[in-house]
C-alpha cells in the first residue's frame, strides 16, 4: 500500500488495453459492451479520430492515406470517469478528483471483464497504466530541485530561466517485459501558474508474455511500480503540499 | 554500413516523409505484422529489422487515449496560433467535460483564421447568467469593423457548426467589438 494523500495531483489516470489483430472485432462490440457497463457509464459521446498512414512498398512506392474512425466514449453520470472504445482498443480513464486506486481498479475490472464476455480476446498488443499529475509549484521562484528528484539539470553556464521544458526517461522493468516512460514538462499555462506535468506511463513491451486472463494481475503490479516511480520523483516539500 | 544504421536511415527517410517526430508514431507495421511503438520508434525498427523489399507502414492517430493530454496539446497549439486564452483552467475543465469538442475547437479556430487572418482571437468559457448554462466563446477582435466583419464571422461559423449538431456542449463564434490587445 503506497502513501495516501488528501489532495493528490492526479488529473487523469488511464488504463489501456490494445488487442492484437488475431482478435476478431466488429462494429457490434461497442454496443454489446455498452449494454454490460451502462449502469456505471450511461452517457455516450463519440469522437472522430483521424489516422494518417504512410505506406512504403516495393511495388507501389510511397503512399499516404488519411482515414477517419469513430471512437465511442462512455461517461459516468458525473463525467469524472469514462471508457473509450475503438477498434481493438479499450481505455478506462478517471479524471480529477482521483477517486483512489481501489475505485479505479474496480472500474478497470468491470470494463475488462465485460469485454472478455463479448469478445474472444486472443493476444494483447499493449497494456498500459498511465498517471498524469499536474503540480502547481508552491513557490514561483523556487528551483525545481526543491520539489523534484527528477528535473532538467541546467549547468551554471546557461540561462537559469525557462519558458518551457520537457525531460523524459524510459527504463526497463520486470526483466525487460515492461517499460516506464517518465516525463516532466511545463503545462500550457506554465508562465502564469508555474504548473508542471509529471506524466508516468508504465506499459507492457513483451506482447506475448501476458495472457488476457493475466491482464488484471499485470495492472496491479504496474500500479505498484507507478507508485514507486511517483514517490521517487518528488521531495517532502511536495508530499507536504499534497497533504500526506 | 551496419544493419542498424541502414534501418535507421530508412526510418529517418520515412519519418521525414511523414513529417513527424518518432514520438508521434502510433504503429509500425512490416509485411502485415504490427509493432506497437510502446518502445521508442528506432528500437522497434531495429528489433523488427525491415528490409527494403518489405512493405512498411507508419501510422499516426490524431487523438490520444488521454483526454487531459489532448486538451493540453490543443491549448498549446492555440497559443502558438496566437489565440488568447482567458482562464485556461476553465477552458480545460470545459473541454474535459465535453471532449468531443476538442477536435471541433481546433477546426473552428482554423476556420476563423482562414476567414479573418488579421483577427486576434480570444477564447473563454461564458457562463449564461440567466440560465444554468456555459459554453466556449471565441471572440474575433479586429482593428476596424465594417459590414463584412459579421459576414466573415458567419462564414467561418458555417464551416464547423454542423459538427456540433450531435454533440454536447457548444462553441460560439462572436465578436465583442474590442480592439486587439497588444502582445
Amino acid at each position: 500500500m503506497g502513501r495516501q494523500y488528501t489532495d493528490p495531483p492526479v488529473v487523469e489516470a488511464i488504463c489501456e488495453f490494445k488487442l492484437a489483430r488475431d482478435t476478431h472485432w466488429d462494429m457490434t462490440v461497442p454496443g454489446l459492451l455498452y449494454e454490460r457497463i451502462k449502469d456505471s457509464f450511461p452517457q455516450k459521446e463519440q469522437r472522430i479520430v483521424q489516422e494518417v498512414e504512410l505506406v512504403q512498398s516495393p511495388s507501389e512506392g510511397l503512399q499516404q492515406q488519411i482515414r477517419t474512425s469513430e471512437r465511442m466514449l462512455l461517461f459516468s453520470e458525473d463525467k469524472k470517469s469514462l471508457v473509450q472504445l475503438g477498434p481493438r482498443l479499450l481505455v478506462i480513464n478517471v479524471l480529477k478528483p482521483y477517486p483512489s486506486w481501489k475505485k479505479f481498479r474496480e472500474l478497470i475490472e468491470t470494463a475488462w471483464s465485460s469485454l472478455l464476455k463479448v469478445v474472444d480476446v486472443r493476444t494483447l498488443d499493449r497494456i498500459g497504466l498511465r498517471y498524469i499529475n499536474e503540480i502547481r509549484l508552491p513557490k514561483k521562484d523556487a528551483g525545481l530541485n526543491e520539489y523534484f528528484n527528477f528535473y532538467p539539470y541546467i549547468g551554471s553556464g546557461l540561462p537559469q530561466t525557462m519558458d518551457t521544458f520537457v525531460v523524459r526517461v524510459e527504463s526497463p522493468y520486470a526483466g525487460g517485459r515492461d517499460r516506464s516512460r517518465l516525463q516532466l514538462s511545463t503545462a500550457s499555462d506554465f508562465r502564469e501558474t508555474k504548473s508542471v506535468i509529471l506524466d508516468i506511463d508504465y506499459f507492457l513491451v513483451d506482447q506475448s508474455s501476458i495472457s488476457p486472463e493475466e491482464a488484471l494481475g499485470w495492472v496491479e503490479e504496474a500500479h505498484s511500480h507507478v507508485e514507486e516511480i511517483f514517490e521517487g520523483c518528488i521531495t517532502d516539500s511536495l508530499r507536504e503540499k499534497f497533504g500526506e | 554500413m551496419t544493419v542498424a544504421s541502414t534501418i535507421s536511415d530508412r526510418s529517418n527517410k520515412l519519418l521525414s516523409w511523414f513529417g513527424a517526430s518518432s514520438s508521434k508514431i502510433d504503429a509500425w507495421e512490416i509485411d502485415g505484422r504490427e509493432y506497437v511503438p510502446a518502445v521508442e520508434f528506432e528500437t522497434v525498427a531495429i528489433t523488427s529489422n525491415p528490409s527494403y523489399n518489405q512493405t512498411v507502414i507508419l501510422r499516426r492517430t490524431e487523438a490520444g487515449n488521454s483526454l487531459f493530454a489532448d486538451v493540453d496539446s490543443l491549448l498549446k497549439e492555440l497559443q502558438e496560433q496566437g489565440v488568447k486564452l482567458l482562464s485556461q483552467q476553465e477552458i480545460r475543465g470545459y473541454l474535459l467535460s465535453f471532449p468531443a469538442l476538442i477536435d471541433v475547437t481546433r477546426r473552428a479556430v482554423i476556420a476563423v483564421l482562414r476567414h479573418m487572418p488579421e483577427a486576434q482571437l480570444v477564447m473563454e468559457v461564458y457562463h449564461d447568467p440567466e440560465i444554468e448554462d456555459s459554453y466556449l466563446v471565441i471572440y474575433a477582435r479586429l482593428r476596424e469593423y465594417d459590414e463584412s466583419s459579421l459576414e466573415r464571422i458567419e462564414a467561418a461559423e458555417s464551416e464547423y457548426i454542423d459538427l456540433l449538431s450531435d454533440k454536447e456542449g457548444w462553441i460560439q463564434l462572436s465578436t465583442d467589438f474590442r480592439e486587439p490587445e497588444s502582445a
